[in-house]
């Protein structure tokens, strides 16, 4: 499902000849320094404002005389400003892809037809990125880009999307990942697509009262919040294509390595995809509390550590988001080896259905 | 005794001259079968792509006129007539080809030019075929005194017809195989041939910390996957491997992965990704027992990975064996480990590393270690080439002298197609398969040297043999003259192998090639000369196109397809 340009993008170009206009002893005398910014003159048009004004700028020195160009580097401009600028545009994607261990990057890497242990494209700080296209039968492609957060819980997961958001202009948010099912709805390997996250972790510890008098009794008062995603999402996962997702996930599944999926794993294995409530925490959940959580939301559907976090940073920037988890445990003692590639396959599947066939990106 | 040797080159150049190897080989061969010839001539036969499938008669008509040229002044005839058709692919040897030169012998026979043949090919055609049928029954052809017609086939099998006799089956001997590799290359020559090294922005990550490593260069080995199992088995066989399980790491090139696997496949071997060992208990646990596992590698140059790789194998209790195979060896004889032996597919030396990556300064994307995914140039690869050879003039003999001025400033082209012409050649080769070429075609260029080294790059990349035409930039500029009409130039050229060539191809689908574009003449010119000769003009195809047009990527609307655009056009005399 990715796509490949015929030629780079033209602001790469530019700044490369920048780069060799400026580099000493690299032109050798004017007539190859007015040819060579005839080259840059050529690409200049197809930038946009901002990075035409910074090429132009950066090139200024070029075509100034040895004895002007000192004075002026030196006494008028500091040109690692420009970079400054030039780092403050961001560039745009449709959706970012928020993965949390590595066996969830592979399994979007995958089911987006990269090899699954390619290294990253871009690195910002301690995030790196990938970067997709999905093709859409309506539409231009997608443009994605993917990252890992490499640790559980909320707060890390909120830190790797507001790092994202500030590294990449983005219109959609999507996370895709493993998590605990319960038991009586759902199956190992299964797909839930959540609209809206049920965060239980809040409490108020209160003190016992008595006829109005203070006991030594305490109590925890639940207060869960609810995140729901906008109108336009829960739209787009009505249009979710069981069908469509099973063709999909068959095709890929066909090309991983046998050893990657659970020694239970069949030929018959067919996942379903629910959709439902996803409830997140900061625990773990190995001990059956899975099942009892549907007490407290009918509609729960997995639980997972990170998805509040992320809910919370997509709303914080207003942005659309979604949330795709395999169920790769019941979240009891039974430990379910080795489901956890195939279950988070199961997941990038169905981002990818619905981003291909559901989902339709703002009007640019 | 003289003997007449004719290298059939199908799709090749116009009378290339043999190798004294190949010449060599033919000697060899006449004096296995003959006593030692007194005398012996050596011709390259070229015969299309077009006329080897569509009009088989062209090879024994060309061979008969040759034979007659030479019993014109060579008294009496030729002893033994050598017809080698070992290096062409078995597929272009159909039925009518081969039945048609039967034809040509027995017209060579009946008009006493030569009475004893030798047919070297690729394979050994079925017994039962009509091509062996024939032969059986050649004294019915060719009437009281048939020829002797010897078969021999690259495995070295032998197969006489003598009149009285039938079909005798003989053995050449085993060193048949060597001489014949020796005259015209192994897989290895193949290997070299299709490797490139080409400029990007690489980066690998490092198998311990994670952290990133930039390349500006990377190589690159495409279609050879025969030649590549070949080279494996070999060495396999050579360092006596008794490995019962291979791991591989061949993030960048999956021809080689393709070839272990189907190596381990033939030998009932495991063949697994290191990776994948290291990410599963359960398969480490099942290559554990094997014993010591054979590593098959991209690339090695200072020995770090393998034994990052050697330790943490040795972790999960899982050892690795002396002998390790790379597609690329670049270590230059100084690795950690001197008992690690390294076989390879091809041999580089070691390239200076950077500690700060200027293309990551610039911000410039990845671009990728598999399949090529511009197929542009980069503005940072041409002009670091541009700074690596420098810049010149255009060679004045090179000026379409009626059009316009000489470039005073030129990037070094000639020395760029040294250093870089393997992956330009591969550059331009994709570009114009991207484009959509039909089975067959060829490349036409004025003959000057640039021009003909990026045609020779091209033919390299491609996968079966291109003919090329060279038109002498004395006869481009006849017709720019008569405004590009070249009835006349063609007629006066009769007998010149450019005009020779095009006439045989006649039909066929063209691509002009160039070093760069400066206004286009050239191009038109060469474009009417292919619709003029009967053939189609199908692209034109340069390194720089110095008078792009946005709005217009074609000449004559035929399709421009340059690997770089940079506009600066020739001065032209009108607009001077």
């Amino acid at each position: 499902m990715s796509g490949f340009d015929r030629e780079e993008s033209k602001d790469c170009s530019c700044r490369a000849l920048v780069h060799f206009l400026s580099r000493p002893g690299q032109i050798p005398n004017d007539i190859v320094r007015s040819i060579v910014l005839r080259d840059l003159c050529w690409r200049l048009p197809h930038l946009d404002t901002l990075e035409r004004v910074l090429v132009i700028a950066e090139a200024f020195p070029c075509i100034l005389p040895e004895e002007v160009k000192d004075v002026f580097i030196k006494a008028t401009a500091n040109l690692s400003d420009f970079d400054v600028l030039r780092r403050a545009r961001k560039e745009h994607k449709d959706v970012g892809i928020v993965t949390v261990i590595g066996k969830e990057l592979q399994a979007v890497l995958t089911a987006l037809g990269r090899s699954l242990d390619a290294p990253p494209d871009e690195r910002s700080g301690e995030f790196s990125y990938w970067i997709a296209d999905i093709v859409r039968p309506a539409g231009r492609p997608l443009k994605i880009v993917v990252t890992m957060v490499a640790e559980a819980r909320n707060v890390p997961c909120a830190i790797a999307v507001e790092h994202m958001l500030s590294d990449y202009d983005i219109d959609a948010l999507v996370l895709v990942g493993i998590a605990a099912g319960p038991s009586e709805k759902v199956m190992l390997g299964d797909v839930v697509y959540a609209d809206q996250v049920y965060d239980y972790e809040e409490h108020r510890l209160e003190v016992l009262k008595w006829w109005g008098l203070t006991t030594w009794f305490r109590r925890q008062r639940p207060r869960p919040k609810y995140i729901s995603t906008r109108k336009v999402v829960k739209i787009a996962l009505e249009r979710m294509n069981e069908p469509r997702f099973t063709r999909f996930f068959d095709k890929i599944v066909k090309g991983v390595a046998h050893d990657l999926l659970p020694g239970s794993y069949g030929n018959a294995h067919s996942p379903k995809v629910h959709d439902g409530t996803i409830a997140a925490g900061e625990k773990l959940i190995a001990d059956g509390t899975a099942n009892r959580m549907r007490r407290l939301d009918e509609r729960i559907r997995a639980v997972a550590m990170e998805d509040s976090g992320f809910a919370q940073a997509a709303e914080l920037a207003k942005l659309p988001w979604c949330i795709f988890r395999g169920i790769s445990d019941y979240g009891d003692p039974r430990k379910a080896n080795g489901w956890q590639f195939v279950s988070a396959l199961g997941a990038a599947c169905a981002a990818v259905i619905f981003l291909s066939f559901s989902w339709e990106p703002p009007k640019q | 005794m003289h003997v007449a040797s004719f290298h059939i080159q199908i799709g090749a150049i116009s009378g290339l001259d043999l190798t004294p190897k190949q010449v060599c080989f033919h000697e060899l061969m006449a004096a296995k079968l003959k006593q030692r010839p007194n005398s012996h001539s050596s011709y390259g036969v070229p015969v299309s792509h077009y006329e080897a499938v569509h009009e088989p008669r062209v090879l024994p008509r060309r061979i008969v006129e040759y034979l007659r040229t030479i019993s014109t002044s060579i008294p009496g005839s030729t002893d033994l007539c050598l017809v080698d058709l070992c290096s062409t692919p078995y597929f272009l040897l159909r039925d009518p080809l081969l039945l048609e030169l039967i034809s040509g012998i027995a017209e060579a026979c009946s008009s006493g030019l030569c009475n004893e043949f030798v047919l070297l090919l690729p394979k050994m055609p079925g017994s039962q075929g009509a091509f062996r049928s024939k032969l059986r029954h050649l004294d019915e052809i060719t009437g009281n005194q048939p020829p002797v017609v010897h078969l021999i086939s690259n495995d070295g099998s032998v197969y006489a017809y003598e009149p009285g006799k039938g079909e005798v089956h003989r053995n050449i001997g085993p060193d048949y195989e060597t001489l014949r590799v020796a005259a015209y290359g192994d897989f290895q020559t193949r290997i070299e041939r299709k490797s490139v090294r080409r400029l990007g922005h690489f980066a690998t990550l490092h198998p311990r910390s994670g952290n990133l490593r930039c390349r500006h260069y990377s190589y690159f080995i495409h279609d050879c996957g025969t030649e590549m199992l070949q080279a494996f088995q070999q060495w396999w066989d050579m360092n006596d491997c008794a490995a019962r399980a291979i791991l591989y790491d061949l993030k960048c090139n999956d021809l080689m992965r393709d070839v272990v696997v189907a190596h381990a496949d033939g030998l009932d071997i495991r063949a697994e990704r290191i990776i994948d060992v290291f990410s599963s208990e359960t398969l480490a646990g099942q290559i554990r027992p094997l014993g010591p596992v054979v590593v098959v590698l991209d690339a090695i140059e200072s020995g770090e990975t393998l034994r990052y790789y050697a330790e943490d194998l040795h972790s999960l209790g899982i050892e690795i064996a002396d002998d390790v195979f790379v597609a690329v060896s670049k270590h230059g004889g100084h690795l950690p480990d001197p008992d690690v032996r390294i076989g390879a597919l091809i041999t580089r030396p070691r390239e200076p590393g950077a500690l700060t990556c200027p293309q990551c300064s610039l911000r410039l994307p990845f671009t990728g270690d598999g399949p090529e995914r511009l197929s542009r140039m980069r503005s940072y690869d041409l002009h670091y080439m541009i700074a690596d050879v420098g810049w010149t003039e255009e060679p004045k003999l090179e000026v379409p002298q009626t059009v316009g001025r000489q470039y005073q400033w030129l990037p070094n082209f000639t020395e760029m197609l040294k250093r870089y012409g393997d992956w330009i050649g591969y550059k331009l080769y994709w570009s114009l398969v991207e484009h959509g070429v039909p089975e067959a075609w060829f490349l036409i260029h004025p003959a000057e040297a640039d021009s003909s080294s990026v045609c020779q790059r091209i033919y390299d990349s491609a996968e079966d043999d291109l003919s090329i035409v060279s038109v002498p930039r004395t006869r481009i500029e006849s017709a720019q003259m008569a405004n590009n009409s070249w009835n006349d130039i063609l007629e006066s050229s009769a007998g010149e192998s450019w005009a020779d060539q095009l006439r045989d191809l006649r039909g066929t689908a063209g691509v002009v090639v160039d070093i760069f574009n400066g206004s286009g003449s050239t191009c038109k010119t060469l474009i009417e000369l292919i619709k003029q000769t009967g053939n189609q003009p199908l692209a034109y195809a340069c390194v720089v196109d110095f008078n792009p047009d946005w709005n217009m990527p074609a000449i004559d609307s035929i399709q421009k397809l340059a690997l770089y655009e940079w506009p600066v056009p020739r001065v032209l005399y009108k607009e001077s």
